[in-house]
């Protein structure tokens, strides 16, 4: 397993893409989700304040909210690694180095799982730094933080590895299906649109369904929270159910890339 | 004899188009094997499915007296048509990630780098390489696992002389070893002069299979000869001759029953009060023996 992740990480070592798509992601997942209080106060200053209510006093940062907050912005990124995945799949049909290291020993299944293992690292380091950034702004911006209130809720931090590992699984089945980068990029952007649409000619009572797709699930783990400042309801943790689907999704969407090369000739 | 490899009604088909027919093969271990045959013949199919790239229809195949698996490819060197690299990766690192896929030690590859001069241009990107440059790394990385059996698809093609003596070189060091060579090829040439065995297809059949030592024996023999008279009338009354023809060049063509020789010729030319003024035994090439075997298939 070591040496199928050594191999993925020995062909991103100097390759540019990889790296400038991983700065800008950086730059995004600490600068934005890191700018909550920025963006409140440039809100009160045009005037956002609702009433006599003061938006600055939000408590974005404070612990528990801080969770579900955070990993619902850091979120929004994941587009930029799941690019990666698909130019990460696509090269090697364009190089044919999946043919050459079919040749040379590697098993087909070797293949996805190297990839598999690579998606992985990438979601763990994603949510290590989301799970860095809740610590230190929570504890710069909660005034009064305990053990107990730091941990509460923190089951979004790992809903967000789940969430981010399963799109850059779906990224990598759709770069398997598609095969060429530019197609298959286009594809995840509309992705979550596509979804949405095999909503329209079911019948209504079946339309609950389309809310079981893997993007329609993933985003479910974790929802927009920032209503609750509204004085609206919002999701209060992450229900079994939830982890069960997307769980689910794992096999599935390995399976279904792994499906596209089984028993197929690589030219 | 042990062998190397063996298949049994190996057949690909593309719709209707029979690439690979029943193909029943058996390759000797240290023998230097040349797979021969038209273009289209079936030969790169055939490599294709017995390295797993391409899903045999029909039949199977051992390597090293082993089921067809990732193990056994570990053990062979291949080079398939084009060098296949990482543009952006130096030749190091890239032979890095051959090594990680075959399990050897990266201490291996400085050795085969060395061993195809490409030790000084190691750290360059692969897409800085000139095409020679990319063929020997291809052959770097073919030897990077200490092969047991080394594949080669035609592995002159778009070579300069030099670039193609070079590999005739290779191939010959590495048979040396005792190892296993399978060489696809349409250069009889070629083969003639590196092949202990060869194979001929042709439509995806297989229609010969033998040793190249072996080519001739047992057939007719061609001779030229030249004397101060013409000789077409006199030799079609002698009984080892098959037919005689006068060539352009003056000189004529004989052709002998098995077993008699260009000696046995002369004699009996001598006996008839006839001396030549040249005798030329034609040794039958490898290329005329395969246009045979391909026309009478």
């Amino acid at each position: 397993m070591l040496r199928l992740l050594q191999l993925e990480l020995a062909k991103i070592k100097t390759y540019k893409t990889f790296w400038i798509l991983t700065g800008i992601y950086l730059l995004f997942l600490v600068g934005i989700t890191s700018s909550g209080m920025e963006a409140l106060r440039w809100l009160a200053v045009n005037g956002a304040n609702l009433g006599e209510y003061d938006v600055q006093k939000i408590p974005l940062y404070h612990f528990p909210d801080i969770w579900q907050n955070l990993t619902w912005v850091a979120q929004k990124f994941k587009l930029l690694p799941g690019i990666y995945i698909i130019i990460s799949v696509t090269n090697e049909f364009t190089y044919k180095t999946i043919r050459q290291h079919v040749i040379d020993g590697l098993s087909r299944a070797d293949f996805i799982g190297a990839k598999v293992l690579f998606i992985f690292l990438i979601s763990l380091a994603s949510t290590l730094v989301v799970l860095a950034l809740g610590l230190i702004l929570g504890n710069l911006y909660t005034p009064s933080s305990s053990p107990e209130l730091m941990v509460t809720h923190i089951e979004f931090v790992p809903a967000y590895w789940l969430a981010t590992f399963n799109y850059l699984l779906l990224a990598l089945a759709l770069a398997f299906i598609i095969k060429r980068a530019g197609l298959a990029i286009v594809i995840l952007l509309i992705y979550p649109a596509l979804e949405w649409m095999i909503k329209i000619p079911l019948p209504y009572n079946l339309e609950y369904l389309a809310n079981y797709l893997p993007y329609a699930s993933l985003s479910d783990l974790i929802q927009f929270p920032f209503s609750k400042y509204a004085m609206m309801a919002i999701q209060e943790t992450v229900l079994p159910h939830q982890w069960g689907i997307n769980l689910a999704y794992i096999p599935v969407l390995i399976g279904l890339s792994y499906a596209t090369i089984a028993r197929k000739n690589l030219s | 004899m042990e062998t190397v490899l063996s298949t049994q009604g190996l057949s690909k088909q593309y719709g209707s188009l029979k690439a690979v027919d029943k193909l029943d093969l058996v390759i000797p271990k240290g023998s230097v094997f040349g797979l021969l045959g038209p273009n289209g013949s079936g030969k790169t199919t055939t490599l294709g499915m017995l390295l797993d790239v391409i899903q045999p229809t029909a039949g199977s195949y051992q390597w090293f007296g082993l089921p067809a698996g990732k193990e056994q490819r570990k053990r062979i060197g291949a080079i398939l048509e084009t060098p296949v690299f990482y543009p952006y990766l130096t030749a190091r690192q890239n032979l890095k990630i051959v090594a990680l896929i075959k399990e050897v030690p990266q201490t291996a590859i400085h050795k085969v780098l060395d061993q195809v001069g490409l030790a000084e241009r190691q750290h360059d990107a692969f897409k800085t390489y000139s095409l020679g440059m990319k063929q020997r790394l291809s052959i770097a990385s073919a030897l990077l696992c200490n092969p047991e059996v080394m594949i080669l698809d035609e592995p002159t093609n778009g070579l300069d002389p030099q670039g193609i003596a070079e590999i005739r070189n290779l191939i010959m060091g590495i048979a040396q070893q005792g190892k296993t060579i399978i060489l696809a090829s349409h250069l009889l040439d070629e083969v003639q002069k590196v092949c202990s065995d060869f194979a001929v297809l042709k439509k995806g059949k297989l229609i010969y299979t033998g040793k190249v030592s072996e080519v001739g024996h047992q057939q007719e023999t061609t001779v030229l000869v030249q004397a101060s008279q013409p000789l077409t009338e006199l030799l079609n009354t002698c009984p080892m001759v098959v037919h005689s023809q006068v060539q352009p060049h003056g000189k004529t063509e004989v052709v002998l029953h098995p077993p008699y020789t260009a000696s046995d010729l002369n004699k009996w030319l001598f006996e008839q009060n006839i001396i030549a003024s040249h005798l030329e035994a034609k040794t039958k090439t490898l290329e005329k023996q395969f246009l045979e075997l391909l026309e009478n298939a």
